[in-house]
């Protein structure tokens, strides 16, 4: 397609004049039919690099995304902006709802869905009746051992391209290292794969990171640096309680702006009021977790806080750089103590099951594979065995890698259960250990002495561009002469209860003559 | 304190009768029949579902919390039951109790208010020229009903934002400061977000449970006077219109209904549905509570059943077990459970 008629559907779709960065290219990729491994920063606009092509595509564009909220809100967003024929599959919808999208393929371009979900082969015969012309595979860092967070059933999909005879396949991610990149190639069996690899080092961020003695002189500092700074602001947390608690401070401290907490207990209803109010200017400041910020268009966001410690460079790398997307100069702090590794170090645990654990399911399999009895749902084995969710698939995995269990039926013998036993026990120790060491880079990345801009980025690529304002917090920084651009929000709200109820209705005459 | 004082009511209710999680089933809404059974016996129907989001966790600490504050004690029989201190007697009287009619009108209440929620966000983005806009309302069936009746007011915008505020203004009226603010902050208007229960929690230095329960209060008590003074709120009540879902039964009841009319006995019917007896027996229980009229006589003798109404009496107590002691042993449980499902209506 000529270049012109590319910027004219983007414009007609989703309403941007020009290409980020990286997306024309990748788009032309893929509308030519090529396999691309596309890696962009965090902030670039990955996901037009997909939805445009499915516009415009003859068929059905499949994306697979780990996410279900993300996908919910991907798919609401599209919905609003108008963009036909989108929907989602995913282990929300009950059986009724996925058979009537399953029924109807044929009707849609753009269809996001759970790895989970895709790779049931119920659900992968509806596929093979339609033209799937684009597979893109979202967050594909997610398919590898050696990515920030794997996923096995990513590592199903391979099969699923096979069935589908080999679609033109996108894999896309941010943040991914030059031998995560080569996995996610190896994984999908595609190696004449195009990489268009674009840089991740952001220019217009200040890195600083700066160790503390308590929570109290974490809680000092991010008052005095939002007193400085009157800027749109996030704040990253571990705990849910520490961030509703912080927040709760904040909004004490600073009773002219707008602050409140997000996390992934709330309700939905609430986490779209909380997103759309930032997006709206009608926040200033929120404390969540990392549940926040993934799907969200917010270019003005100048300063981004980690009150405790992430467990790879990767996901600070990915949270950082929600900061500044308009290119302004922005800031990104870390705040650390040196107790602060012990909650990454107990996160890192609830990722894996205990080996005692895995040793009860063990003989619970054994006792059922004796009686004739098929594997248990997911919820009654993670009940039973005080699993969480990420743990028992984790679990499941292995299990039908071994061969223990196939679909719903469980295969064992006393010696192929022997060697599983402990094989699996000593990936589970591996992974624990790896996961340990990606920890111990980001420790030792805080406690730096040289450039934080050069330690972070070194892992990933062999250089960066020169930073658009002062470098980081070992270079040298003026912490309170920063030219963070100011962003008052006024946003109108009315004690009194009628007041407030003619502005929400538009009724009256200040309304009529704006 | 709302949140407190209802547990306080349903406690008092309960008479020691039922334990604690009977009131987080109650609050909570559980569909089974035992749940909606003690609601009417023990008139706590106005309570059932109205906070249909609270967790375990949370109803434990509160309750926790009313022991530790001396204005609950548990029980002389079990642990797991309680019974009002003095302490909490005296502060359960002098609270003024909101207004809820969870059994009658609580759903059709909250089909109502999404719909409002809904149909606010979408006059007031139509009327600046808006049309995309992200929902705040994510069930399909209230925006289904926003596409359906949107046509009949396309065009006329302005004067649906005036009609509603007119009549949000009057129905507001009766209502303290309070709900008053947690009611027009928590709506959604042209590029303006309504506040979350946190948000308002905050914004009015109240506790989230308070809020949620407050704001169902006020969504009650609308739906009721909107349909009761059907020419005073023609905008409302147009969206109000058709709010009540289908009847409550399951569809298993439906069935042993079906075939109960057509002259099965209890025993014909659990063959042929291939089920337990008592599965059956709890089918007509919930039919006598939920289908007006539905006559009992079939299962319970005159007799029996004066037995049952005098032992009650006797004993002042809905307690299953004591009333079974109390009667001929001909008399079985299942006799004594559609006798006090009659005994509310
Ligand atoms: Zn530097």
């Amino acid at each position: 397609m000529a270049q012109q008629l590319l910027e004219k559907e983007l414009q007609k779709y989703f309403g941007y004049p020009t290409f980020r960065p990286g997306q024309k290219e990748i788009i032309q990729d893929v509308l030519e039919g090529t396999d691309v491994l596309g890696v962009l920063p965090t902030g670039s606009g990955k996901s037009v690099c997909y939805q445009l092509p499915a516009m415009l595509l003859e068929g059905l564009t499949i994306v697979v995304s780990p996410l279900i909220s993300l996908m919910i809100d991907q798919v609401k967003q599209l919905r609003a902006m108008r963009v036909p024929g989108v929907t989602t599959l995913n282990s929300f919808m009950d059986v009724r709802q996925r058979q009537q999208v399953l029924k109807n393929l044929h009707r849609y371009k753009l269809l996001y869905v759970s790895p989970e979900l895709l790779t049931h082969p119920a659900t992968v015969a509806h596929f093979k009746n339609v033209r799937v012309s684009l597979f893109v595979i979202d967050e594909a860092h997610c398919i590898s051992q050696w990515g920030h967070e794997f996923r096995p059933d990513y590592l199903k999909l391979s099969t699923v391209l096979d069935t589908l005879e080999q679609p033109t396949t996108l894999a896309l991610s941010a943040t991914v290292t030059p031998e995560v990149q080569q996995d996610i190639i190896f994984s999908l069996k595609k190696p004449n794969m195009k990489k268009r690899i674009y840089p991740m080092d952001r220019p217009n961020i200040v890195l600083a990171a700066e160790k503390v003695n308590s929570d109290e002189e974490k809680i000092e500092k991010i008052i005095r640096l939002l007193n400085t700074y009157t800027v749109p602001s996030l704040i990253y947390f571990s705990s849910k309680k520490t961030a509703e608690k912080t927040a709760a401070i904040l909004a004490k401290a600073f009773s002219d702006r707008h602050v409140t907490f997000y996390h992934g207990g709330m309700e939905q209803t609430d986490r779209i009021a909380v997103q759309q109010q930032f997006m709206n200017d009608q926040l200033d400041i929120i404390c969540c977790t990392s549940a926040f910020g993934m799907g969200i268009n917010k270019d003005n966001i100048r300063l981004i806080i980690h009150y405790h410690l992430p467990m790879q460079k990767e996901s600070y790398i990915q949270e950082a750089g929600r900061a500044g997307r308009d290119g302004e100069l922005s800031l990104s702090l870390l705040l650390f103590t040196n107790q602060d590794i012990h909650i990454p170090e107990q996160l890192i645990k609830q990722e894996l099951p205990e080996e005692e654990t895995v040793f009860r399911v063990f003989q619970y399999m054994t006792a059922l594979y004796n009686q004739g009895k098929p594997v248990p749902e997911d919820l009654y084995m993670e009940n039973q065995f005080e699993l969480n969710e990420i743990q028992w698939r984790f679990l499941k995995f292995q299990l039908e890698k071994h061969d223990m269990i196939k679909g719903n039926y469980i295969h064992l013998t006393t010696e192929k259960s022997k060697k599983a036993y402990h094989s699996i026990l000593a990936f589970i120790r591996e992974r624990h250990d790896w996961k340990m060491k990606k920890l111990e880079e980001m420790v030792q990345w805080v406690n730096s002495k040289s450039c934080l801009r050069e330690s972070l980025y070194a892992e990933f690529q062999s250089s960066f561009s020169p930073p658009i304002g002062p470098c980081c917090s070992r270079c040298g920084l003026d912490w309170g002469k920063l030219p963070l651009l100011e962003k008052k929000n006024k946003v109108i709200s009315y004690n009194d209860w009628q007041q407030q109820l003619k502005y929400i209705l538009q009724v009256g005459e200040d309304i009529e003559t704006e | 304190m709302l949140f407190e004082a209802i547990i306080l009511t349903c406690i008092k209710e309960l008479n020691e009768e039922r334990s604690a999680s009977s009131i987080y089933h109650l609050l909570k809404g559980k569909k089974g029949i035992q749940t909606v059974q003690d609601a009417f016996l023990f008139r706590l129907e106005n309570y059932y579902r109205i906070y249909p989001t609270l967790t375990r966790d949370d109803f434990e600490r509160k309750i926790t919390e009313l022991e530790r504050k001396k204005l609950i004690r548990r029980g002389k029989e079990s642990n797991s039951f309680y019974r009002l201190t003095d302490q909490g007697h005296v502060l359960l009287k002098r609270y003024k109790m909101k207004c809820f009619y969870g059994k009658r009108f609580g759903d059709a209440a909250n089909i109502f208010y999404s719909r409002l929620l809904l149909l606010i966000q979408t006059l007031t983005n139509r009327n600046m020229g808006n049309t995309t806009f992200l929902p705040i309302i994510d069930d399909r069936k209230i925006q289904y009903w926003i596409k359906q009746i949107y046509p009949k007011i396309k065009g006329k915008e302005k004067n649906w934002l005036k009609g509603l505020y007119q009549e949000l203004y009057n129905l507001l009226q009766p209502f303290s400061e309070l709900e008053k603010g947690i009611f027009v902050h928590r709506l959604t208007g042209y590029k303006r977000y309504g506040l979350s229960i946190e948000q308002l929690a905050e914004k009015f230095s109240q506790d989230r449970h308070d809020v949620i329960l407050l704001l169902e209060s006020v969504k009650h008590q609308m739906y009721v006077k909107v349909n009761k003074e059907k020419d005073l709120y023609p905008h409302l009540s147009f969206v109000s219109k058709n709010s009540i879902p289908a009847a409550a039964l399951t569809e298993s009841a439906k069935t042993t209904y079906r075939l109960l009319q057509k002259g099965y006995g209890i025993e014909q019917i659990a063959s042929i549905r291939k089920l337990k007896i008592n599965t059956i027996h709890d089918h007509i229980v919930e039919l006598a509570i939920s289908v007006p009229d539905f006559p009992i006589e079939p299962f319970v003798s005159p007799e029996e059943k004066m037995e049952i109404v005098q032992a009650i009496k006797r004993l002042n107590s809905f307690k299953l077990k004591d009333i079974k002691n109390a009667v001929p042993d001909h008399i079985d449980y299942f006799q004594i459970r559609l006798v006090l499902s009659n005994q509310n209506k």
